[in-house]
């Protein structure tokens, strides 16, 4: 009997599902682009269809990859563990995220598409200063001192934007959206 | 080949000029700073100045490139010995070796070393591109259409099987790579397909939010996810500890006498092959270079406990990994790892199509970039010399405020390079799928060949059925794809068949014991 197993992690089995379901949309869109063949001659949905067909094959070689593994690790007993004389392995699977990671991940994504939606509505000054202002929190910046790491998070963030801007607009003469830009 | 070194000459000639040299220099260590702090690399400073090269001549782009490979190779040494961090994945050897002698209180003789066997490495990877290049170049014209469709797929196979976590995960990121590439307008036909009703994706995914996405804004989820508070505070009281003058960095002849100029040759020539294969990188290079040097070493007892020549094995091989990753790139327009393929990226962005026809017919705009290559490489010890001290203390720099101001510069690179806030949020959802494929062990540099190749490899595929009316008997009988399918054959058998069957047998005879 397996001792301690493992948790089902992000990368196992919910990559894969989130694959498998979107080469199945991308296949119905492939296959409503007509033939695959025309006057005996690959046409625009061959090749869609036979990447859709190759997922589906590599999903299942990955999912039979990953039972496999599964099986191998609970199977295995215990180990004391050891201090490893080996190299750093800096491909090893990743770790399983806590609740705070998971937390800031969904707020980084939340204020990053925030960003690409106001970045034309409220211009770049606006938009680049509240999108840093964001990020500093999401990270935790200078959480651990009070009204002065609020104040920190102000500089900070209108610095990033002054940055940006100089880095963009003066030094290399790219036209940014400016305020007002209100459709 | 008389024109060819002209070439080369005139290539030097062009980065003398002020302006040229101002981007070498400023490549070269935005490269090293880059590679120096820990999640950081080389690559995404490329992918970070992608957008800029829009408003910079061809030149200078590739010349910037090429100084930020060559320094984003060396960087990842400087944390490596210093704080055990190795700056960047090809540093990890230097990282075990070196940072055995920092604790030791040699760490100076550490990192001039380092930067020594970088700069020769650099030099004779550089040379070899110089001088291999344009003959490959010049037998890659002989290539055909249905050649050059086996060559992709012969440069997909590769980059899967080097995938060392799992093949099939290999194929999936390169698949996906393919069918993102699908989206818009058919190559062949011009007819729009894979848009899902949304007539925003007629234009395609722009191959500069693909770039920035999975390595720049992929990077921001890794870091606000990851938690290194603990580290940080332990790496800046190590780091308060040292105190080195410019005078611990000068170069000296002892060091070099200590490995030998046959030797730094061979671990060159092992990095620049290894660099040539796609997929296998500065890390394959550092540790298979390592290997034979431990193999081949007179003091093996030094390995594992601060060896000097383990350090200059690794550093020499990943430097000189750089000319060779360039070889394939140019001269097929096929990657040898994920900074070259962001570098054909710069090319195809700035209207350039690498392959043997840029090689023979416009070796004048790559000579530059070959000879910033060289250059950039001599400039690893001077900066060294008067860097030295500051490097060090960019590991310590605030995580929130960089990968910010990252985040920042990714997005509006996004924007920028079209103008389009669509290609923006395109960046951020690839960075998203990016960051998740990671996770899972999706190897990234699969995706991004799939993305890049996969409109070459339709286009092939179908010119070639145009010949024969639709047989596929045409990748059979061309000579030049029968190369390339064989080749897929001998890369099976050694590298997926043999170790298969060779593991198998050992867990047999464990068995039967």
């Amino acid at each position: 009997m397996p001792a301690n197993p493992r948790r089902f992690r992000f990368g196992e089995f919910i990559l894969p599902l989130i694959f498998f379901i979107s080469t199945t949309i991308y296949l119905s869109d492939a296959l409503q682009n007509g033939a695959i063949f025309r006057y005996g001659l690959p046409s625009a949905s061959f090749m869609p269809i036979v990447l859709s067909v190759a997922m589906y094959l590599a999903l299942l070689a990955v999912l039979i990859g990953q039972l496999s593994r599964r099986r191998t690790t609970n199977d295995r007993l215990p180990q004391p563990p050891q201090v490893s004389e080996e190299f750093p392995d800096l491909d090893a699977p990743a770790p399983p995220l806590g609740l705070g990671a998971h937390v800031a991940m969904v707020v980084v994504i939340a204020i990053s598409f925030f960003y690409v939606l106001a970045f034309r509505q409220l211009g770049f000054a606006m938009s680049t200063f509240l999108f840093s202002l964001g990020l500093l929190a999401a990270f935790q910046f200078g959480w651990s001192k009070g009204v002065l790491g609020i104040a920190l998070n102000l500089v900070v963030a209108t610095g990033i934007s002054l940055i940006v801007y100089l880095f963009f607009a003066v030094l290399f003469g790219i036209q940014l959206p400016g305020i007002g830009l209100l459709k | 080949m008389i024109e060819q070194f002209l070439h080369v000459v005139g290539g030097f000639q062009t980065i003398a000029e002020p302006a040229v040299f101002g981007y070498l220099v400023g490549g070269f260590l935005i490269g090293t700073i880059f590679a120096a702090i820990p999640g950081l690399t080389g690559t995404l400073a490329i992918a970070l100045i992608l957008p800029l090269t829009y408003s910079m001549d061809v030149t200078s782009s590739l010349v910037m490139c090429a100084a930020i490979f060559m320094g984003g190779q060396y960087g990842g040494s400087i944390t490596a010995i210093t704080v055990n961090i190795p700056g960047a994945p090809c540093a990890i050897m230097t990282a075990y070796e070196g940072n055995i002698l920092m604790r030791r209180g040699e760490g100076a003789i550490a990192l001039r070393s380092a930067a020594l066997a970088s700069m020769v490495g650099g030099v004779i990877g550089a040379i070899l591109l110089m001088t291999l290049a344009p003959v490959i170049a010049q037998a890659a014209l002989y290539v055909q259409t249905p050649g050059k469709f086996s060559l992709i797929l012969f440069a997909f196979f590769v980059i899967i099987i080097s995938n060392d976590r799992s093949i099939s995960k290999g194929i999936v990121a390169t698949l996906v790579g393919l069918m993102v590439a699908t989206i818009g307008i058919d190559v062949a036909s011009s007819k729009v397909r894979q848009t899902f009703g949304f007539p925003a994706l007629i234009e395609g995914i722009d191959l500069m939010a693909v770039i920035i996405g999975a390595f720049a804004i992929s990077e921001l989820f890794v870091q606000v996810t990851g938690s290194s508070t603990e580290d940080r505070s332990a790496t800046n009281n190590l780091l308060k500890k040292v105190k080195w003058s410019w005078r611990h960095f000068v170069p000296r002849w002892a060091d070099y006498h200590l490995i030998g100029t046959y030797r730094y040759l061979k671990f060159a020539v092992i990095g620049y092959f290894v660099g040539v294969l796609p997929g296998a990188g500065g890390s394959s290079a550092a540790f298979v270079s390592y290997a034979e040097a431990k193999r081949s070493s007179s003091r093996p007892e030094e390995y594992n406990n601060g060896s000097i020549e383990g350090i200059a094995a690794a550093e020499a091989a990943n430097n000189a990994m750089c000319g060779g990753a360039l070889v394939p790139m140019l001269t097929f327009g096929i990657p040898g790892d994920t900074t070259s393929a962001v570098i054909l990226g710069v090319l195809i962005i700035n209207g350039l199509q690498p392959g043997p026809q840029m090689m023979t017919e416009q070796f004048a705009i790559v000579t530059p970039m070959m000879a910033a290559l060289l250059v950039s490489a001599l400039l690893i010890p001077i900066t060294l010399l008067f860097l030295g001290p500051w490097y060090m203390r960019l590991v310590s720099i605030n995580k929130a405020v960089l990968f910010s101001s990252i985040a920042v510069i990714a997005m509006v690179g996004a924007y920028v390079s079209t103008f389009s806030v669509f290609q923006m949020g395109a960046a951020l959802v690839v960075g998203i799928g990016s960051y998740f494929m990671q996770r899972g062990g999706y190897p990234m540099v699969s995706f991004l060949l799939g993305f890049i190749l996969g409109p070459d490899l339709e286009v092939y595929m179908r010119r070639s059925l145009d010949i024969t009316d639709g047989s596929p008997s045409i990748f059979f009988t061309s000579p030049d794809s029968l190369f390339f399918l064989g080749l897929i054959a001998v890369f099976f058998y050694f590298m997926v068949m043999r170790p298969w069957m060779s593991s198998k047998r050992k867990r047999h005879r464990k068995n039967s014991v």
